[in-house]
């Protein structure tokens, strides 16, 4: 059990999700202040959700330490920008947490700063993109060819957009009621929802066939070797196998952060197109976070598990 | 994903949960600010002490650093002629076993089926009391002592005294039964004495070496380099018999991959290609060797073809390898247990000295018949009389020898026994009830001889068993009365013997661990109690040296030149080394005398016997049983070493993939392996350097005991058990 | 072209006695797990013309590390001579070299809360001496010295061994030489499993 959470990088795990939430929320509520068809309980909305954002995205930072082995020396890293991802992954996300800080705090201000709360929102929202992309890049070496793939900067990216539109729609349950206007952003919502779970799709098959292919590459069995660049192949095998020795933690990404959003968020559409009950949608909603949640935890754990030494 | 919270996964998940507090800030040497050490672990020892390697039988010299009155490190010695300051793996990491927690520190008595703490006295004195009851109830022939390859010299020497002129005991053996027997019989009966002839440095000499049975690469390492570097300076050619591809049979010139057991066969037709191409040298067996006529006549049926049959390698291999070995102007044999444990023991040893003498090759540079010793100091035993013959190298049942012996001790020539018993007959003794008391010494018979099954019935019999050993946990403990704490080899002085008749120098480096004493001081207390004070008269191992080196004159091991100085000045001397050879003898019989009777050397015409045990349906897989150059003999040491034991963790057992596919066992998986006599369990090691249905395991696990499954069969001359060949049966677990 | 100093790995003469790796083991005492010199283990070929090869590797100061250009405290540095050289005082434990090495080479010690590697025993180096781990081999199997001195002088000094990973990814300076025996370099093999236990 211990093994397996220290292999599952468990810290790591914790971080990255958290952090991918809060990113797609913070997408997810710019776009907002630009849809002026939004109602009046922009403001709540704005507030709870980058209040929530704050500390989220401070305890998963926080929870990024637990991963080093002398965490109260972890300002070092910021001294490496120019060669590593590492020092521009923690850049980017304090980064983005003062911006995100600046962002709460005019919230809270008043809707009168609503132009520089625009300009803030752009910034963190690019910060955010910047978090995804350099905590992709940190993943996408050739040192761990299991991970070297398009696919995982697809599955954080999706991860991000379909766990932060659905924090974003809880939220929205707990504070607006009015049917109407409700109706229309969650119908934003489920089309991000779709739209998301479609590039999760997609990144989940891109994933399970190149580590599949490892194998021919190799054209060696298990745990085997080739030479040069045949051994790439050997990586992915390693990768492979260990899907194949954790089916339920892949069935569950599948089900839960693909097939379930897919469906949840049909039905959504369904719902308000034909006016349907709120209340129905709204718990749609929350149980949905919470199966996706699970669905991303399960599908991280692998991807951190495939990540094995090949050598 | 281990179901058991064990310390290194502790260790991990402290430092997931708690890694701010503990390694945060702090950090030791590594912490932030902290000089750049690369060194920052490195322990230099106050102080080096010359010594020999507590291994094998290469005997490396070596220093053992001492740092605060511990052992810290061991390097080799730079100018020991032996290994040039090289030492294997376990050589080098050696220092943890003397420093390791169960070391014995006192002597332990069996209270109420406990072993329980006790005074020496106490022990003693209960160990040497129940001996006098025994012996004077049921004769000094009720007790027996079996002992070692890994003492000193001058304990064999006091240990051969006490046993023969005090207790009186036909019953004296030691381990070196279960190793080197049939290459002492083998010596002796081809030349009169048990004289290795060759030299390492023959290595270096030589064009062609012949490895028999031996898998030098895990069981002589520091041999191993030198024949390797050997092969690649001078391009020296290798032919390897061995039924396993071994590391040496992977870079041979010519593997023979014979069935087991077929060495006398495959040797004979060896020697029979040389006669028919005239590579034998005529004038050399004239002059030096008696039996010819009966040998060549012998060896007539013995054609390439026949052998290729019998041993299950082709013709022309036979041919090829026996052309290239005759060819070579100088050429060496060497060989291990692939040949001295087997029924065929003494005739394999026979066989490799036939190959040799026919072509005169033999106490020449670059051209020896040489049988490689396994303990550190199974030589020091041979040479001492420490079990089966009198010091000088006298035969036991020589009554020339004993008389001589009989005038030097001063003990009248009838109370020496003119036998000693092989350690199988003394179990089996034991199982009769005729032997009632077992005096054990450095070695660990309940995991080291045969059919363990029969052991534990035998050790469960008896009424005294006395174990001496550096480790209380040693297994055969489990069943001893008394346990008495010996000191390790770093520990006190003294001398071993390598295989190349090498004599060097042990000393005490550190003290041993709590009241353990070293064995020469123990041997001491128990002739004094048992009344046999005149016999260790001597007080120091320097003075014993000096009893036994007179014992020594005139003998085939002389060593009446040697002095623990001069020892330490030459960096060892080969014995003999006598006013004639003050500086020792590299080779011996360069001049083509022996000591038989007719100074020749006997050509035994020998042939193959059948082994004891063959498969069959029942048991359709044969197993080779032997070492892993990790682990030593039974364990005690080596896996105390943490280096060592995280490599080679647990028993395995190697299986050829096609069988594990047939039987269904992947790498790694738990496998029981059972023979007639006994179950074990190991894990499966899939390779393909082993033949099909056939199985190899090796001897150092306690938790699989290999011997739980070994046959007690024995070569009928020499006595030494045949542990490389017996059916078994094997299965996932 | 500079000099880039690198191990150089005969599998032919290698027996696999780990002497390499006990030198370095008891030199630096760094905690059992951590091997900074791991001697691995092969198979190539099937009974009866199996080839058992033993592969002694550490850090292999590659010209390219990907450990250094990844690490966010920039706690390596490569020297004039190539050597790669890790300071763990610098090192926050983030074990990412842990993952863009390919070769396993830095190991995390959960206690110190660092990694740590072969310094390809520079101080020695310095010293006109070789690392202590090519003094210790018996059998020169493993030497040490420039890698273009290597290609130019050994019997073979190729860049690709059994399951060595990519040698494009960090161009490392460890040349290898393959047994006499059987597989070339350029010939695919089948390898069953390393037998790291054997
Ligand atoms: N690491 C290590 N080194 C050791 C020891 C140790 O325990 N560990 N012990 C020391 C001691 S006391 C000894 S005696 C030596 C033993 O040294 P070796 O004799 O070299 O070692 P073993 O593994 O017992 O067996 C040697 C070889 O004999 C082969 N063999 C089996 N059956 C036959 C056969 O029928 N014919 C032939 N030709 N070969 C056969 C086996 O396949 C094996 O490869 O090692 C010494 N060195
Ligand atoms: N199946 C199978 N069985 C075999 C073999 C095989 O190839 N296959 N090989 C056989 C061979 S060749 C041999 S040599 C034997 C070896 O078999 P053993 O002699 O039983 O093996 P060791 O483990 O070396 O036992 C030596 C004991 O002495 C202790 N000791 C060490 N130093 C000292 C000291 O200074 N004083 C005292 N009093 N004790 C000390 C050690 O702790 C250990 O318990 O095994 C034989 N058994
Ligand atoms: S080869 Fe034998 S004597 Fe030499 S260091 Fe290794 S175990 Fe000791
Ligand atoms: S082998 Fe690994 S640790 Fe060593 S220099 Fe290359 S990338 Fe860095
Ligand atoms: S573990 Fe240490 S050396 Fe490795 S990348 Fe992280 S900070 Fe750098
Ligand atoms: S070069 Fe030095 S530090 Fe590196 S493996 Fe060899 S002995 Fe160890
Ligand atoms: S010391 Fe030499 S022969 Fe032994 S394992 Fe290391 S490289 Fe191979
Ligand atoms: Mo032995």
């Amino acid at each position: 059990m211990v093994d397996f959470f220290h292999e599952a990088q468990i810290s790591l795990v914790v971080f990255t999700l958290l952090s991918q939430i809060v990113v797609g929320a913070i997408w997810i509520v710019t776009v907002g202040e630009f849809l002026t068809s939004l109602p009046a309980f922009r403001q709540r909305l704005g507030r709870l959700v980058t209040w929530t954002g704050v500390p989220v995205l401070g305890l998963a930072l926080a929870f990024s330490t637990t991963h080093l082995g002398r965490p109260l020396y972890a300002w070092r890293a910021l001294r490496a920008l120019g060669t590593s991802w590492v020092s521009r992954e923690i850049w980017a996300f304090s980064i983005l947490f003062g911006l995100l800080c600046l962002y709460a705090y005019l919230w809270y201000r008043d809707e009168r700063g609503a132009r520089h709360r625009r300009l803030v929102a752009v910034l963190t929202s690019i910060a955010g993109v910047l978090g995804i992309i350099t905590q992709s890049q940190l993943y996408m070496i050739p040192g761990r060819p299991q991970w070297n793939h398009f696919s995982t900067i697809l599955l954080f990216g999706a991860t991000a957009m379909m766990l932060g539109a659905l924090l974003v729609g809880v939220i929205t349950t707990l504070i607006a009621h009015r049917e109407a206007p409700l109706r229309a952003m969650y119908q934003h919502l489920a089309a991000s929802l779709l739209g998301a779970a479609a590039l999760y799709g997609i990144g989940f098959i891109a994933r399970i066939i190149y580590l599949a292919q490892g194998q021919d590459a190799a054209g060696v069995i298990l745990g085997g070797a080739a030479t040069g660049a045949e051994t790439v192949g050997t990586a992915l095998t390693v990768g492979w196998t260990i899907v194949g020795a954790n089916p339920f933690l892949s069935s569950m990404e599948l089900l839960l952060a693909v097939a379930v959003p897919l469906v949840a968020g049909l039905t959504l559409v369904t719902i308000c197109w034909h006016k349907g009950s709120i209340k129905l949608a709204n718990r749609l909603i929350h149980s949905t976070l919470g199966l996706v949640f699970v669905g991303t935890l399960a599908g991280r754990v692998i991807f951190y598990l495939t990540g094995k030494p090949w050598f | 994903m281990t179901k058991h919270l064990d310390r290194r996964a502790f260790l991990k998940l402290s430092a997931i949960a708690t890694a701010g507090a503990a390694t945060g800030l702090a950090g030791g040497s590594v912490a932030l600010g902290a000089p750049f050490d690369p060194n920052r672990n490195h322990v230099e020892p106050d102080e080096w002490v010359y010594s020999t390697c507590g291994f094998c039988g290469t005997g490396c010299g070596i220093e053992i650093g001492v740092k605060g009155g511990e052992a810290v490190a061991i390097r080799g010695t730079k100018d020991y002629p032996v290994n040039t300051g090289f030492l294997c793996a376990k050589g080098i990491l050696q220092w943890q076993a003397i420093m390791a927690p169960d070391r014995g520190t006192t002597p332990l008595l069996r209270k109420n089926g406990q072993l329980v703490k006790a005074s020496w006295d106490e022990a003693l004195d209960a160990m040497t009391g129940k001996l006098k009851e025994i012996i004077t109830k049921h004769g000094p022939n009720a007790v027996a002592t079996y002992n070692t390859g890994q003492l000193l010299l001058e304990e064999f020497y006091t240990l051969g005294k006490i046993q023969r002129a005090g207790i009186g005991t036909d019953h004296c053996d030691s381990n070196t039964r279960l190793c080197m027997a049939s290459a002492v019989y083998g010596h002796n009966r081809t030349f009169g004495a048990d004289v290795p002839t060759g030299a390492y440095a023959d290595v270096e000499e030589t064009d062609v070496i012949l490895l028999v049975g031996s898998n030098m690469a895990e069981c002589h390492p520091i041999l191993m380099g030198r024949l390797t570097r050997a092969r690649e300076q001078k391009g020296t050619k290798l032919i390897v018999v061995d039924p396993r591809i071994t590391q040496p049979a992977r870079m041979a010139d010519i593997h023979l991959a014979i069935k087991p057991g077929t060495d006398v066969t495959l040797l004979n037709a060896m020697a029979q290609v040389l006669i028919q191409d005239g590579l034998i040298d005529q004038a050399y067996i004239d002059a030096s060797c008696s039996n010819w006529p009966e040998l060549k006549a012998k060896l007539t049926r013995y054609t390439p073809e026949f052998a290729a049959q019998v041993c299950g390698v082709p013709a022309e291999e036979i041919v090829a390898a026996a052309r290239l070995y005759g060819k070579a102007p100088r050429s060496l044999s060497m060989w291990v247990m692939g040949i001295n444990q087997s029924v065929n023991g003494v005739t394999a040893n026979h066989a490799l000295h036939n190959l040799n003498l026919i072509q005169g090759k033999l106490g020449k540079p670059g051209s020896a018949s040489f049988s490689v010793t396994g303990q550190p100091n199974a030589m020091g035993n041979r040479s001492a009389g420490g079990s089966s013959n009198y010091p000088g190298m006298r035969p036991i049942d020589n009554e020339q020898g004993r008389r001589e012996i009989a005038a030097l001790w001063g003990v009248p020539y009838e109370k020496l026994p003119a036998k000693s018993t092989p350690i199988e007959k003394i179990i089996d003794k034991i199982i009769a009830g005729d032997i009632k008391a077992l005096w054990v010494l450095c070695t660990n018979p309940l995991l080291s001889l045969p059919d363990q099954n029969r052991v534990k019935q035998a050790l469960a019999k008896l009424e005294l068993l006395v174990v001496q050993d550096a480790y209380y946990t040693v297994d055969t403990n489990e069943y001893a009365h008394v346990y008495l704490p010996a000191a390790m080899w770093a520990e006190k002085q003294g001398v071993m013997i390598n295989s190349e008749r090498r004599v060097n120098l042990v000393q005490p480096s550190i003290k041993p661990p709590g009241e353990a004493k070293s064995d020469f001081e123990i041997l001491r207390l128990v002739a004094q109690k048992m009344g046999y004070g005149h016999l260790v008269a001597f007080q120091t191992p320097a003075a014993c040296f000096e009893e036994f080196k007179q014992t020594t004159k005139g003998r085939p091991n002389e060593m009446t030149g040697i002095t623990y100085e001069r020892l330490v000045e030459h960096r060892g001397l080969q014995w003999p080394v006598s006013e004639a050879q003050p500086n020792g003898t590299q080779r011996a019989f360069t001049d083509g005398t022996f000591f038989t009777k007719d100074k020749k050397a006997k050509l035994w015409a020998v042939e193959q016997l059948d082994l004891p045990e063959l498969p069959d349906a029942a048991y359709p897989f044969m197993l080779n049983t032997g070492r892993v150059q990790e682990h030593y003999h039974t364990g005690t040491k080596t896996r105390k070493i943490k280096e060592m034991n995280l490599l080679v963790p647990t028993v395995y057992v190697e299986i050829n993939p096609k069988d594990a596919a047939e039987l269904g066992i992947a790498y790694g998986d738990m496998v029981v392996i059972e023979s007639k006599r006994g179950a074990m369990k190991a894990k499966a090691v899939i390779t393909q350097i082993g033949a099909p249905k056939s199985v190899f395991v090796p001897m150092h696990f306690h938790e699989g005991p290999v011997n739980a499954l070994t046959v007690w069969a024995f070569d009928p001359i020499s006595g030494e058990p045949n542990y490389k060949q017996q059916a078994v049966r094997i299965r996932k677990a | 072209m500079p000099t880039q100093l690198g191990f150089h790995a005969d599998m032919e003469k290698c027996i696999g006695c780990k002497a390499c790796e006990a030198a370095c083991k008891d030199f630096y005492r760094m905690p059992p797990e951590i091997r900074w010199r791991k001697v691995r283990s092969f198979e190539m070929g099937e009974w009866p013309k199996a080839l058992r090869v033993h592969l002694s590797l550490a850090c292999n100061h590659c010209e390219d590390p990907a450990c250094m250009k990844g690490c966010p405290v920039q706690a390596y540095s490569k020297r004039e001579d190539g050597l790669v050289i890790h300071d763990p005082t610098a090192c926050i434990g983030c074990q990412y070299c842990t993952w863009t090495c390919p070769y396993g080479v830095p190991q995390f010690d959960p206690n110190e809360g660092v990694v740590s590697k072969c310094n390809g025993c520079y101080q020695l180096v310095d010293q006109g001496e070789l690392p202590r781990c090519v003094q210790a081999c018996p059998t020169t199997a493993l030497t040490f010295g420039d890698r273009a001195e290597h290609e130019r002088t050994k019997r073979e000094a190729v860049t690709v061994a059994p399951g060595f990973p990519d040698p494009t990814i960090t161009h490392p300076a460890t040349r290898f030489a393959w047994p006499k025996k059987g597989p070339k370099p350029e010939v695919k093999v089948p390898i069953t499993p390393p037998a790291e236990e054997h």
